[in-house]
């Protein structure tokens, strides 16, 4: 079909299927990460996928509506506010240890990992999920985050060197 | 970063990727798409609907254009109705409705008025209350249509009245609808909440019944409406979501001689359907019963007729309580004796 690969092409319907099949399994997963909230993180990336139908005359463009994408997830997550992440640190984070097919100790590390990441300061732990799982650039996270690229820099060897202890017990 | 934090990187990369495969549902992801399109739906005009778009299937879609029906077809064009394609100018595809029947007969009948395309005739359910519980009852509604059966069944339970004042639709005025379908199972997008019924979900079981009467190889129904989605519905059993007695022929306002025929459908203990004539001063001037063909559980036909001079008539069914010995469930009818 032709113009099927150009956004500009696109109307607002067209571009949440195709958006939808590009970017919908990633996002969840990153405010997944974020909120350790399965169903809350499914509800943030609908919600930025309304957005996005909405402001589709706007942006018109695959790109930047990925980015739009990452930012309204990221804005979700944080409006959803602190109380998902205090729950986490205690509850499902025992449902992933029993539930889980992986060998136990790689769950245990993983357990481990996620609670330190649950300790840390919201910026610092935004930066390294985008970053490390994201695969984001710092100009990407510096974007979806509203912060200099600076800033992305600074949180990002902070977080890392309070994650340090945890990480270097996992095998 | 330093060469040590890169390892650290590493380590955090690969701890996260597992959880998030840790955290993916078993089931598969499209859910998430519906729940976006239901969501955009609700939030959409009424002229701007969800269905014109990629060729997500063969939708069918029905827009609202000046109190005109029109279904466009996949390009988003509206059509007239029948096989003739796209149409220059306004949209041209009406719903006529179907005047009362001249014949009592227990089969649908009716007759169109002017018509844009082949009309065809179409199951449709509406809800009535009694005592606070709402039921359904079917009227078969002879209109104009598009290509779409579906879609035509579903444009009428919305937006044309029930030929009985009694029945009403169980989703607001002006809620749009558009349909799609996969395998056995279609799905239903509305585009407000369902009205509030006890049982709260008949106004699931209206789209449900109508769309799997008007299309038998349907199955199963996922609705999705403003507000919520309920998937893969199949159709309550009968006597949790159909009025247990239905007065089916005459229709409402039909002009008929007498002896008057008149018959419809029944679930009822020990077979029993009762009926009486009022006037229309509405003193009673007949009386009986008849018996379906078998009782409850199971709906069967029933029948009966009665000699009436000249005159205009409410003619009642019901079903009498076998707790109480009450009037359940009347189903009423006015007709012109000539």
């Amino acid at each position: 079909m032709d113009g099927v690969d150009d956004a500009r092409s696109w109307d607002a319907h067209q571009a949440i299927t195709v958006l939808y099949a590009a970017h919908y399994r990633r996002l969840v997963s990153l405010a997944g990460l974020l909120t350790h909230d399965r169903s809350a993180a499914e509800e943030i990336v609908q919600d930025a996928f309304v957005g996005l139908h909405r402001n589709w005359q706007r942006l018109r463009d695959a790109d930047r509506a990925a980015a739009y994408l990452r930012q309204s997830t990221v804005n979700g997550v944080r409006s959803a506010g602190r109380r998902s992440v205090v729950v986490v640190r205690h509850e499902p984070m025992l449902r992933q240890v029993t539930d889980s097919p992986d060998p136990a100790d790689a769950v245990a590390d993983r357990s481990a990992v996620m609670a330190a990441l649950a300790g840390l300061p919201e910026r610092q732990r935004e930066v390294l999920v985008l970053r490390y799982y994201g695969d984001l650039s710092e100009a990407d996270i510096a974007d979806a985050l509203g912060i200099s690229r600076g800033a992305v820099k600074t949180h990002a060897s902070r977080g890392i060197a309070a994650l340090r202890p945890t990480l270097e017990q996992v095998r | 970063m330093s060469e040590s934090d890169d390892i650290l990187g590493e380590q955090l990369h690969r701890v996260l990727g597992d959880q998030a495969r840790a955290m993916e549902p078993a089931d598969q992801l499209d859910d998430g798409l519906a729940r976006i399109r239901g969501r955009i739906d609700s939030e959409q005009s009424l002229t701007r609907r969800w269905a014109v778009p990629v060729a997500a299937a063969a939708a069918a879609v029905l827009v609202l254009v000046g109190g005109l029906v029109a279904w466009p077809r996949g390009d988003g064009t509206p059509v007239g109705a029948g096989t003739q394609g796209p149409t220059s100018g306004a949209p041209s595809a009406t719903l006529t409705t179907d005047g009362p029947s001249s014949t009592p007969s227990p089969t649908p009948s009716g007759t169109a008025s002017t018509t844009t395309g082949p009309a065809i005739t179409v199951p449709v359910y509406y809800g009535d209350t009694f005592s606070g519980k709402t039921l359904l009852y079917r009227e078969f509604r002879h209109v104009s249509s598009g290509s779409d059966p579906v879609a035509t069944a579903l444009v009428t339970m919305l937006l044309l009245p029930p030929l009985d004042p009694d029945y009403r639709t169980l989703w607001p005025s002006g809620t749009v609808a558009s349909w799609s379908r996969s395998g056995d199972t279609a799905i239903v997008t509305l585009s407000s909440a369902p009205t509030k019924t006890t049982p709260a979900d008949l106004p699931l079981q209206q789209v449900v019944y109508t769309v799997t009467a008007t299309d038998t190889s349907i199955h199963r129904v996922t609705v999705i409406y403003h507000g919520g989605q309920a998937t893969a519905l199949t159709r309550a059993v009968s006597y949790l979501a159909l009025a247990p007695v239905w007065l089916s022929a005459p229709l409402e306002g039909a002009t008929v001689s007498s002896p008057v025929a008149f018959g419809g459908i029944a679930e009822v203990f020990e077979a029993h359907v009762n009926w009486e004539v009022d006037a229309a001063g509405g003193a009673m001037v007949a009386q009986g019963f008849a018996m379906a063909s078998q009782a409850a559980p199971g709906r069967f036909p029933w029948s009966a007729t009665v000699s009436l001079p000249p005159g205009t008539y409410l003619l009642k069914a019901f079903a009498i309580s076998p707790k109480d010995g009450s009037v359940t469930w009347p189903d009423t009818k006015r007709i012109t004796v000539h």
